[in-house]
């Protein structure tokens, strides 16, 4: 057999390292490694077609001894393969003379997935593929990342002799954001449409019925259970999940099955579809019961978070994340959905930093975030975050004057601030002025003089005690309202309060105050009274002290 | 001979031929696989050729490129979905109609073959994303066969869809 790599005139050879950048005339081909046919040295050459050599004579002679080769050979093509013995070799090997490129289980530790230094490019299908029990059939390719950290070689495989790091070619379906593109290092083959192995691919589809048998020792047909086919996608034995330790079997619940690995299991059901869960997140999904505890079965594969932060898998009912040292956490029902309409981890609230836990009163269980709670109340479920969040907290939570929170916080109308209720009080927010809390008197009064739309505007403090053992008083924007446990609460501002103040507060002369400024246009003049006297408003400049008899 | 068939017009020399056409697309809400997922999209693939066109053909020239002699060269357009027009890969504008036999390599093969040489250019005209791949049945003969190659791709037009 022949199997010399092609030969190029001499004037075209380019050293490995000559730099051809063609990328504005749209070839994107790595331009340090423009051309690793050429690029490969004299030994190298010598190497390649050498291996291709031993490649192509021991096949045969091995051939039908590797008992997985002959029976994929059966499954792929029995009639030819029993009748024309001679050519059975032909339906599923290829040597590196033949100028397809290797698979990369053969190239990537049994592997049936993209090496390192390697990007999911492109893709093409095979129609009516026996590896698929007769459906189309999906070939990867796995280009090599730029700058190209490979060089152009046989797999020497005694079956898939094909090359590894020498075509530089590029479907094009997939990561578009990456124009620049090495060779093609190795063909991932899977039954499972590109766009669904790899969200990064397109859908536009490419054919080439001429790869439908292509094989290798390490490609078995995938004509087996979906946890089969999932597992030997993953890489069989040889991949992550390592041995099975406990095969395929119903689960109890009569809904979905379960295969258990070394290192993981692969859980499936009509509706999910077959999904492994391993490492720290199996451990957590086992803490919460697995398939018969809230989560249900997962509808993911383990997957990266965008910012890089975490690994997360999907379920029926939430998501496990697991964040390295700082833990591996489960976001259930309902807190979920209420996590994800808030932008998830990206959002205001962040990545869970807890598990769900029970409050102290039994009244609710909640979950805590970077930047918030999620309370689950009485059916209703409630974020609290940010500097309200804060406030809260720092004026004894859901045990200190506020209670619970009652809704999520919204906006207060006024193109300015936020609200947030709670049971027995609000907390108003401004970039400005900061979170507080009012409740009770104060709270009425505050919402009988206009709240945040009033003259007061924001408040600036909680209700707070006089000192007296009688009163207390909020401080606001533009004034203040006092309360004591024998006068109602009342609004001070302006001139009169700093008269007020002037005159030593309500601890001073006047007391409290026990109404309201008397209205502008009063007849008589404008007054507000205290418990010991009377302040009349005449002007900014002109106000007016009477202390009673 | 002019060709003309989804927003795809062409005006072949002499000696040329191609084919304009849509692969089938699998159907929606059956069960057969066979010919893939009904998510696939197939779209419009022009393959331009100075020889005789072989009737079963990959998409990206299989087939075709194995009877390709020394005075032979493939012209391959493939489009993909709109949801590639703007990205990187396709950043180029315009239909490239002056292939140099720079551009061109060995190892630019979809599948490597003795003598010849490739070159794919990502590109996007009148908003529709493509790749022209080109194959040349001896990369020696660049020069002499890269012309005619040129005028057909200068006499092909591409309409918005």
């Amino acid at each position: 057999m022949t199997v010399a790599l092609p030969r190029r005139p001499r004037a075209a050879r380019r050293g490995p390292t000559e730099a051809v950048d063609l990328a504005d005339e749209g070839i994107h081909r790595d331009p340090v490694n423009h051309d690793p046919l050429a690029g490969a040295t004299f030994s190298q050459r010598l190497a390649h077609r050498a291996s291709a050599m031993i490649s192509g004579r021991s096949s045969r002679r091995s051939f039908l001894t590797r008992t997985a080769l002959v029976g994929s050979a059966l499954a792929v093509g029995p009639i030819d393969f029993l009748l024309k013995p001679g050519t059975a070799y032909g339906y599923l090997c290829g040597t590196c003379s033949d100028g397809w490129t290797a698979f990369c289980c053969t190239v990537n530790g049994g592997s049936n997935t993209c090496p390192p230094n390697t990007f999911v490019a492109g893709w093409w299908k095979a129609d009516n593929a026996a590896y698929c029990c007769g459906a189309a059939r999906y070939i990867i390719d796995c280009n090599a990342t730029c700058p190209t950290q490979c060089s152009c070689r046989c797999a020497g495989d005694s079956c898939d002799g094909r090359r590894t790091c020498c075509n530089q070619f590029r479907y094009g379906q997939c990561h578009l954001e990456i124009s620049c593109y090495g060779p093609v290092v190795c063909r991932v083959a899977t039954c499972t449409p590109p766009w669904k192995y790899d969200p990064s691919c397109t859908t536009s589809s490419a054919t080439d019925n001429r790869t439908v048998n292509h094989g290798s020792p390490c490609l078995t047909t995938d004509c087996g259970s979906p946890i089969a086919k999932k597992y030997a996608e993953l890489g069989g034995a040889s991949g992550f999940l390592g041995a099975v330790t406990s095969p395929e079997k119903a689960n109890s619940d009569r809904r979905g099955r379960v295969a258990r690995y070394q290192n993981g299991n692969i859980y499936w059901t009509s509706t999910t579809g077959a999904h492994e869960v391993h490492g720290a997140i199996l451990d957590e999904f086992a803490k919460q019961a697995g398939v018969n505890g809230v989560l249900k079965y997962p509808t993911s594969d383990t997957r990266s978070s965008s910012d890089g932060k975490s690994r997360y898998s999907n379920f029926e009912n939430g998501r496990i994340y697991y964040l390295g040292s700082a833990g591996t956490f489960t976001v259930p029902a309902p807190y979920f959905a209420k996590h994800e309409g808030l932008g998830g981890v990206h959002g205001i609230l962040g990545y869970p930093t807890a598990a769900v836990r029970t409050s102290g009163d039994k009244r609710s269980r909640y979950q805590n975030y970077a930047g918030g709670r999620i309370y689950v109340r009485e059916g209703t479920v409630i974020e609290i975050h940010g500097a309200v969040f804060t406030k809260h907290e720092q004026i004894q939570g859901v045990y200190g004057p506020l209670g619970y929170p009652a809704n999520d916080l919204v906006p207060a109308g006024d193109g300015r601030g936020k609200i947030q209720w709670f049971e027995k009080g609000l907390v108003f927010y401004t970039p400005t002025t900061g979170a507080f809390g009012l409740w009770g008197d104060i709270l009425s009064r505050y919402a009988d003089n206009g709240g945040v739309t009033g003259y007061l505007r924001y408040p600036t403090s909680e209700p707070t005690p006089v000192g007296d053992g009688r009163g207390t008083y909020a401080t606001f924007e533009r004034g203040r309202i006092y309360d004591s446990s024998t006068t109602s609460a009342f609004e001070v501002h302006g001139a009169v309060l700093t008269t007020y103040l002037d005159e030593g507060g309500p601890t001073g002369a006047l007391g409290y105050p026990t109404s309201e400024l008397d209205p502008r246009g009063t007849p008589g003049g404008r007054f507000q009274r205290f418990e010991n006297g009377t302040i009349q408003y005449v002007s900014d400049s002109d106000v007016r002290v009477t202390l009673n008899p | 001979m002019k060709l003309q068939a989804h927003g795809i017009e062409t005006d072949l020399p002499t000696g040329w031929e191609g084919r304009i056409g849509v692969r089938t697309t699998p159907a929606a809400g059956t069960s057969s696989r066979s010919i893939g997922d009904p998510d696939e999209i197939p779209h419009p693939i022009v393959h331009l050729a100075n020889f005789a066109l072989p009737e079963d053909r990959g998409d990206f020239g299989s087939g075709a490129v194995d009877v390709m002699d020394e005075r032979h060269v493939l012209v391959v357009l493939f489009e993909y979905g709109p949801e590639c027009v703007g990205t990187p890969l396709f950043s180029r504008q315009g239909l490239p109609t002056e292939l140099t036999p720079n551009m061109f390599s060995a190892s630019a093969l979809q599948r490597t073959l003795p003598n010849q040489a490739g070159c794919q250019v990502f590109f996007t005209e009148a908003n529709r994303a493509f790749c022209l791949y080109t194959v040349l049945g001896r990369q020696s003969a660049a020069t002499r066969v890269l012309p005619g190659a040129n005028a057909t791709l200068s006499a092909t037009r591409i309409s918005p869809r």
